[in-house]
């Protein structure tokens, strides 16, 4: 027998195997329908992978249910004996801790990604807010699951957050307090925390998503934000049934992201903090996780301390009342990111805020930020990052221009500037890409220099200072290079420094 | 990067399920109780994903007759060599 008998016979028993499947549980049927094949990207599959990540978290979490016991004098030791007479009980932990921030960080991503695509505009307007609703649902699991080991981090942490709850208006307060607080005292409060993460956010979640999956199906994968180009009708456009192709690549890209979370898992494996006590927690600088860092850094700035409190709050519900209003307030027809300067500087300040802000918190735990230095960091971030994103679409403009002014090519050398074209827009990004780290690590070296005049110079901030600034210095050279590129079409750069290069050899 | 005969992606496809199976009778050999095992376990586990990737990979671009890539496969077989050394040495 041949060799291409041979993979043909196996071939068609893989197709068998797979068509036995299929006439039983019905899975071609167009239930899910077919996708277009340039949604074969991970970026298209960012919040399936937030999915992943919480069916991850649900198997491990009901294998945890087993041996925790949600009273306040048994958390503690119940999630220590998971760690230490439980089979792989560490293993379970650290991986459901993973598998949380990792789903918050996909969630954000997701958003982001969603944003800067203009998924939100017409017809997908509810999925956007019923994604947005989702995120809040996510964040929520991360602030009731924190409290459940009720070790000291835990305990102070999750205090920080429902001590903000008395400057809130009364009803609104009431309510809340009923939710998070239940009966009162230490004991309601964990009770509450443990229902809210193991029954009523799981199912408000499966709720919202089942909304959204209604909402994929009727409206399909978003198109991209050029339009669906010739190309794209032609090769990339073509359509891929769910069964077993598409779900095969969800399948893969699941597997790969359990095989990442496993090694983080075997490479930082989680230490249980102490138990509270009143005495351990006088001693312990209260700090919310990483992803509460943002807004807990803005609650810190002088400016909203005490009286301010419920201005800072009001200023952060402000914002995740804009982001789920977005589809109403950004109402353009265009999906084109070049067609979009305003809202996507928008989009990249916004980005930056709360990574600085998150950074910055993690810097200078329980410290009081005082207004000018809040101005001065912030002010600049944003400054910048808007300069920057602006610059990079003159840039593109410009280099528009020029192609738009340039004689049309004829039919056989259309490849080329359709290659052309697209190595610029791939140049492009990355000189977007670059100044973008470049004004982080700007951003780093003001926050390292403030910190360094207001509370003395250490190993730690010199290091941070010193990283920085290299990362500014091959920002600024990739930024030069990535410009030079851009301007090889155009050739003024590049002329003059042929001529610079004439002039001196000569 | 070249791409893969049928007949070549077809072994590599076979391999992969070999030694996702080769993992998985290991991984039944661990003893739990140890917490060095846990660390086995986590690697032989993400061996049998990652080998489980590949192995779709290879069925999926195969069916769409867009020629298996040498590059994902090269990558993840470094992958998979590190991660079988070190799950298997601990």
């Amino acid at each position: 027998m041949s060799e291409s008998e041979r993979s043909g016979q196996a071939t068609g028993l893989v197709e068998r195997l797979v068509g036995w499947f299929d006439s039983r549980l019905g899975l071609s049927h167009e239930l899910l329908r077919p996708v277009p094949r340039y949604s074969i990207n991970p970026f298209y599959w960012l919040g399936a992978l937030a999915v992943v990540a919480f069916v991850i978290q649900g198997i491990t979490g009901s294998i945890m249910l087993l041996y925790y016991v949600p009273t306040p004098a048994t958390a503690y030791a119940s999630t220590l004996s998971i760690f230490q007479s439980v089979n792989y009980g560490q293993f379970l932990e650290t991986i459901h801790l993973y598998t949380a921030y990792a789903m918050i960080m996909l969630a954000f991503m997701h958003m982001m990604r969603g944003y800067f695509v203009s998924v939100h505009k017409k017809p997908r307007e509810i999925m956007w807010i019923t994604g947005m609703l989702m995120g809040f649902v996510t964040l929520g699991f991360g602030f009731t699951g924190y409290l459940l080991p009720w070790s000291v981090v835990s305990y102070s942490a999750t205090n920080v957050g429902t001590s903000m709850i008395s400057v809130l208006p009364p009803p609104v307060a009431s309510f809340i307090n009923f939710l998070v607080k239940g009966t009162g005292g230490d004991s309601g409060e964990l009770l509450r925390f443990f229902d809210l993460h193991v029954v009523v956010l799981p199912a408000v979640l499966l709720v919202l998503l089942g909304v959204k999956m209604y909402m994929l199906e009727a409206h399909g994968v978003s198109e991209p934000t050029t339009g669906v180009t010739p190309d794209l009708q032609t090769r990339r456009g073509r359509t891929i049934p769910f069964f077993p192709d598409v779900s095969f690549y969800l399948l893969e890209l699941a597997a790969l992201f359990g095989a990442a979370m496993l090694l983080v898992s075997v490479l930082f494996p989680l230490n249980l903090p102490p138990a509270y006590s009143p005495a351990a927690a006088s001693q312990y600088v209260a700090q919310p996780d990483w992803y509460f860092l943002w807004v807990y850094q803005i609650l810190k700035i002088s400016a909203f301390e005490k009286a301010g409190l419920s201005w800072a709050l009001s200023f952060t519900a402000l914002i995740f009342v804009i982001l789920v209003l977005l589809p109403f307030i950004d109402r353009g027809e265009t999906k084109r990111i070049s067609k979009r300067p305003i809202y996507v500087t928008l989009g990249f300040v916004f980005a930056a805020e709360v990574i600085v802000l998150a950074i910055w918190g993690h810097l200078t735990p329980g410290q009081v930020i005082p207004n000018s230095q809040a101005i001065l960091v912030l002010g600049g971030t944003a400054l910048m990052v808007s300069l920057i994103s602006l610059t990079a679409y003159g840039v593109l403009r410009g280099k528009r221009q020029e192609s738009t002014q340039m004689p049309k090519v004829s039919s056989p050398s259309q490849p080329r500037a359709s290659s052309a074209h697209t190595a610029s827009v791939w140049v492009s990004g990355m000189f977007v890409v670059v100044l973008g780290v470049g004004t982080l690590s700007i951003g780093s070296s003001i926050n390292s220099l403030v910190l360094m005049t207001t509370f003395g110079s250490t190993d730690t901030q010199m290091a941070v200072l010193a990283f920085s600034l290299v990362v500014l210095a091959v920002s600024v050279a990739g930024a030069c290079f990535l410009l030079y590129r851009l301007d090889l079409g155009r050739g003024r750069i590049k002329r003059r420094v042929r001529a610079f290069e004439v002039g001196w050899k000569e | 990067m070249t791409k893969l005969s049928d007949a070549v992606a077809l072994r590599a496809f076979a391999l992969f399920i070999l030694l996702g199976l080769v993992s998985v009778v290991c991984l039944w050999t661990l003893n739990p109780v140890q917490s060095q095992a846990q660390t086995a376990f986590a690697l032989l586990l993400s061996v049998d994903l990652v080998v489980f990737a590949m192995a779709s990979y290879v069925y999926r671009v195969s069916k769409w007759k867009e020629g298996v890539s040498r590059l994902p496969l090269l990558g993840g077989c470094i992958i998979l060599l590190i991660l079988l050394i070190v799950g298997l040495t601990l």
